[in-house]
């Protein structure tokens, strides 16, 4: 079964040949093998499923050189998860990118690194200690440059250069802290209830595993967009749509966050965690996060801006959710990875359809957008409802999950932040809904007759996944024992 | 115990309805009037079927335990929760039949009906459900689609008050969540009598939680201070909304709250008490400062909107004294449900009525309307009618409830004393004699005095529109020649699923009539009083004059809301900002070094070198040179390996 994931990480790579070949020949045979090799890729991931169900622990080792530097491919719940969440959107926006690409220049270059980094990112899903972990992290931000920099104007030369200047200033602490786990334990895999439980000294704290914990967290906390590091992620919105979704949504900053919680559990441990002081400072910050990244998002007048600032709010709750070291938090903040991931991902290809089918970029031009274009603006508004965490949304489950462990660590603090967060997200989003549906068209608009929807490739991953995060939030048990599964595995306790 | 579907069933009708009405409803506007009318009348047959299995005694109750796990969807329906759910149905269906002709000629019918309906899902699911959690998704969704109907005529007004309806609801939305946060990080006991099985003996978190879940409902109720976007949303709506909106949604919110006090909280004597006298408190100021307010109006709809903010607070405060009066208060929830029955019908009454006039003038500014009792003969009787139940006339509904709030009162000072109790009877009886003025107001400039030259009356057909009136001034007859009747037909069977003692209800209305001297005499002062505040207001101006704008306080809040929400993202932003510029100064020092690092020999013309020697390089390449680093890196930790 482990030959599944190796699958899943090797199928898009060793395919490059092929897609060098074959992309540039044709389009059909272009749209054709990317869908079926995302579609292979997510029934190779979804084979997964039976196994982790019986509670077998999958792994394999694929080479080592030194007893550290081993690849180390392993499939557990918490990974099962992400791998399935982005092998899954991956499918979407690619179908969603065959529409959105249509008349760009350098298709051929876009798809092979789309593809590519599919496979990269099933490799940080599957890996099994830190130092695969690193690796595919690092090689994770080489393969989407290119993907940021695609229209290769001045400004997205500069976002690509801000985002591989963020990333690897973030991984270079990552491989600081890899150097340190590794002198004090002389081990880098991953272990139940963290590597440093077994060590009766490192358990205590101290300010070795203070300084540890602040290299993970800063290092990790660049893709994953906390606030002091999350300047990157604004400016890559110059990219095409497609890749903002799957920046967004579907691999990098979700693998930030993933390595982040992998890191927490795997390498430090709850018990730990619990005494130390930067996790206080830790939960402050992204507290701020929160609230400040939700504030700027109201400021913003570019659609894509303000939900590139939605996001970096709403990865707070995952990392708050994290933070709060308490079953219900851990779980509010892992289901959120995947909620919010089917929520911004509806969000961007609903920015991206209006942007290709009107040239909107701008909120106060969309009025009365929604009476021409009814079903994208509907999968938006049901996105937003997610958003706030309004049921039936998806988008519920994670905050009432988020509420109960602020509840239970006693941290009034964090419950009115994320209350105030909620009324502040309504008051950005729904100001883009209201003047959608309820106020006059403007001109331009007035004038084209008939609707002004996109083409099916683009409308129907849009409406399929707007749809799916009603239906998850109304039967979660699929995400939800995932996620039971995984803080079981992660040994979070009360 | 009987399993039944039947309450799910209940709440499928709408959704279907909605989902039928956006399908087929785009064509011709009458199919989906149709269909909203059939779901309308498939949910309320459902309902109807519900009652001989309560008559029996039993409790009709459904689980969909796989949706929302760990929770699910439970269904528990009892005596008071059908009765209002077919209180609201029923009168959901008039106004549904009444919109067609009212709609005529303004736009966009499907989306109108669809949400109609949505919202009476969310309505009847309050209702019908016996647990927390279920009633509050229900309690958003009849919170989020009723604003659909509330800026339904996308005028910049309706807007305007719908963003306020729009956070009201999610600021009360969240309120309630955080109550049940509260709750259920204290065990998982779900039935309303059983919630605070688990819950710590900590009196202030106690009275915490139940303010919280107080605000989340008041917010619908239209309770003070959170009642500021009633008067704003109710009016700009389409009359039969409006009506809606005011007399049968806003009892979503006093159920919430009879739910928290005579459920919930009933049986914890270490705060109901103080939790009964604040209620009471919020109840007597919301009705005075509604009927104030509601006789400074000048827009007709919003008076009325005002005058159900007043009458909320009737009720509001006669279950605020029946919790205050711990078992003996069966009078006073007696009272306020009888008050919830009567002003549902009355006010529904109201705003079809004054629909009608507006469909004929199109004009609902009092100043423009005038003299039209020539005209509209029968909507002057009709007004009348529902005049007479709001007032409390002997004969009309209101009377009857209202007697049964004011002898609650009177049995509270009996039994508690206390200087504010007898002060609060006065003010009962005063905001009954602002009730008259502002009706009399009503009621003067619109069908009396002066016809303006400018007010046209359109021939427009209103025969459906009036017949639907007409039936609820049967109604507001009915109740009002027959109440006992209604007392012991209805309201004692619903008294006997809450914890009062039964002995006191029974005792009382074993030798009461409600048409004694004493109420009947009580209604006196209010025509005296009120008269006197008529004419005060209406040729002095008075109330107008003398009560300062931010007295509705809505200024005030709203003054606060946009202070906090400017200056907030603001301060944010500017915090947020320096702090990106300032890491973004150091960045680009160190880029700026680093390209000098990197370009020992570059060209001293060049002051800068640009990102383009990464972008230019061939990225198909760019896969091989990533795959030969690694290859390299690996194979030199391979070479040191002997030495680690």
């Amino acid at each position: 079964m482990v030959l599944n994931a190796i699958g899943a990480i090797l199928i898009p790579i060793f395919s490059l040949p092929l897609n060098i070949w074959a992309f540039r020949k044709n389009e059909m045979l272009r749209n054709i093998i990317l869908f079926i090799l995302t579609s292979l890729i997510f029934v190779l991931v979804l084979g997964l499923v039976p196994a982790i169900k019986a509670g077998g622990n999958l792994s394999l080792h694929v080479f080592s050189m030194l007893s550290v530097w081993e690849i180390f491919i392993q499939v557990d719940p918490f990974g099962l998860l992400f791998a399935m969440l982005s092998s899954g959107l991956w499918i979407f926006t690619v179908l969603y990118a065959i529409g959105y690409m249509k008349g760009y220049k350098n298709q051929s270059r876009f798809f092979i690194f789309l593809i590519l980094s599919l496979g990269i990112t099933m490799g940080v899903a599957f890996s099994g200690n830190l130092f695969t972990l690193y690796l595919f992290y690092e090689i994770l931000t080489f393969i989407t440059y290119p993907l940021v920099v695609h229209f290769q104007s001045k400004e997205a030369l500069k976002a690509g250069r801000k985002y591989l200047t963020y990333s690897l200033s973030g991984a270079a602490l990552i491989l600081l802290g890899l150097i340190l786990t590794y002198s004090l334990t002389g081990s880098l895999s991953f272990a139940k209830g963290g590597l440093f439980a077994g060590n009766i000294v490192l358990q205590e704290g101290g300010w070795v595993i203070e300084f540890l914990f602040t290299l993970f967290v800063l290092g990790f906390g660049v893709k994953a967009a906390i606030m002091p590091l999350h300047g990157w992620l604004p400016s890559a919105m110059v990219a095409p749509t497609p890749v903002s979704a799957l920046f967004h949504a579907v691999a990098v900053v979700n693998s930030g966050l993933f390595g982040l919680i992998r890191v927490l559990y795997g390498v430090f441990g709850i018990e730990l965690l619990k005494k130390l002081m930067m996790g206080k400072v830790f939960m402050i910050l992204v507290l701020g996060t929160i609230v400040v990244g939700s504030a700027i998002a109201f400021l913003q007048e570019n659609l894509k801006k303000r939900l590139a600032y939605s996001t970096i709010s709403q990865l707070g709750y995952i990392t708050l959710g994290v933070s709060l070291l308490n079953p219900d938090g851990w779980r509010g903040g892992i289901i959120h990875i995947f909620n919010h991931a089917l929520l911004k991902i509806t969000l961007f290809f609903c920015a991206g359809i209006i942007y290709k089918m009107t040239h909107k970029k701008k909120i106060s031009e969309m009025h009365g957008i929604g009476k021409k274009m009814p079903l994208t603006m509907t999968a938006f508004t049901i996105a937003t409802l997610g958003m706030i965490g309004i049921p039936p949304s998806n988008g519920f489950i994670s905050k009432w999950y988020l509420l109960q462990g602020a509840f239970k660590a006693g941290s009034m603090l964090t419950i009115f932040m994320l209350l105030l967060s909620a009324l502040l997200n309504a008051g950005y989003f729904f100001p883009i809904i209201i003047n959608a549906f309820f106020k006059k068209e403007t001109e331009d608009l007035h004038i084209h007759e008939g609707k002004l929807e996109a083409p099916a490739i683009m409308l129907i991953p849009v409406l399929i996944i707007a749809i799916s995060t009603l239906l998850i939030g109304i039967w979660p048990q699929i995400p939800l024992w995932l996620v039971e599964r995984s803080i079981e595995m992660m040994g979070v306790v009360d | 115990m009987y399993q039944s579907v039947l309450p799910f069933l209940t709440v499928i009708w709408p959704l279907l309805g909605f989902f039928m009405i956006l399908l087929f409803g785009k064509k011709r506007e009458e199919m989906a009037y149709g269909i909203a009318i059939l779901s309308n009348l498939g949910a309320l047959a459902s309902l109807l079927m519900m009652i001989p299995h309560l008559q029996k005694g039993e409790t009709v109750i459904y689980k969909l335990s796989h949706m929302f796990p760990p929770f699910g969807l439970n269904f528990e329906v009892k005596v008071i929760g059908l009765f209002m759910a077919i209180l609201s149905c029923f009168l959901w269906l008039v106004a549904t039949i009444y919109s067609k002709p009212y709609l005529q000629k303004k736009a966009n019918h499907r989306r109108y009906y669809a949400f109609l309906e949505l919202t009476l899902l969310g309505c009847l699911g309050v209702y019908l459900t016996g647990e927390l959690f279920s009633l509050f998704i229900f309690f958003e969704i009849l919170s989020l689609a009723s604003f659909v109907l509330v800026i339904h005529n996308g005028t910049k007004e309706a807007l305007e008050a719908g963003y306020l309806y729009l956070f009201m609801g999610i600021f009360g939305g969240l309120s309630l969540l955080l109550g049940m946060t509260i709750f259920y990080s204290y065990g998982d006991s779900h039935t309303f009598g059983e919630m605070l099985t688990y819950f710590p003996d900590q009196p202030f978190l106690k009275m915490t939680t139940a303010l919280l879940l107080i605000i989340g409902f008041g917010v619908k109720a239209g309770i003070f201070p959170v009642h500021i976007w009633l008067p704003q949303a109710h009016p700009v709506a389409p009359s039969p909304a409006s009506a809606l909106l005011s007399g049968v949604m806003i009892k979503a919110g006093a159920y919430g709250i009879f739910l928290t006090l005579q459920k919930i909280f009933f049986h914890d004597y270490s705060i109901i008490e103080n939790l009964g006298y604040l209620v009471t408190w919020i109840g007597m100021i919301t009705m005075l400062l509604g009927a104030v307010s509601a006789l400074r109006q000048k827009d007709v709809k919003r008076l009325l909107a005002y005058s159900s903010i007043s009458q909320m607070g009737y009720i509001i405060l006669a279950l605020g004294l029946a919790t205050y009066l711990g078992e003996h208060g069966q009078l006073g929830f007696t009272g306020a449900f009888f008050h919830i029955l009567n002003h549902a019908i009355f006010k529904v009454g109201f705003f079809l009525n004054i629909g009608i006039i507006y469909v004929k003038t199109h004009k609902k500014h009092l100043d423009h309307l005038g003299g039209l009792l020539k005209e509209m003969p029968l909507n002057a009787i009709l007004f009348i009618i529902f005049a007479g139940g709001i007032i409390g006339i002997p004969g009309f509904n209101g009377y009857a409830s209202k007697s049964l709030i004011h002898h609650t009162l009177s049995e509270a000072i009996h039994l508690k004393g206390g200087v504010d109790l007898i002060i609060f009877e006065k003010l009962f009886i005063l905001t009954g004699a602002f009730t008259f003025a502002y009706i009399t107001k009503l009621f003067m400039n619109i069908f009396l005095g002066k016809r303006p030259n400018e007010l046209k009356v359109y021939r427009i057909p209103t025969k459906l529109m009036t017949t639907m009136v007409i039936t609820l001034s049967g109604l507001v007859l009915a109740i009002g020649l027959f109440p006992n009747t209604v007392v012991e037909k209805l309201l004692l069977p619903m008294g006997m699923e809450t914890g009062f003692d039964q002995y006191v209800g029974e005792v009382f209305f074993a030798h009461y009539s409600f048409w004694n001297s004493h109420d009947l005499l009580g209604v006196i002062p209010y025509f005296i009083i009120g008269i006197i505040l008529y004419l005060a207001e209406s040729k002095f101006i008075i109330f107008t004059k003398l009560v300062p704008a931010w007295f509705g306080i809505r200024q005030l809040t709203e003054g606060i809301i946009k202070l906090v929400s400017r200056t907030f993202p603001l301060a944010y932003c500017w915090i947020s900002r320096t702090a990106t510029q300032s890491g973004e100064v150091v960045l680009n020092f160190c880029l700026k070094h680093a390209d000098k690092l990197i370009h020992f020999d570059r060209d001293p013309k060049k002051t800068k070198i640009g990102p383009v020697s990464i972008a230019s390089l061939d990225f198909s390449k760019l896969w091989v040179a990533i795959m030969l680093v690694l290859f390299l890196m690996l194979s030199i930790l391979k070479m040191i390996e002997p030495i680690a």
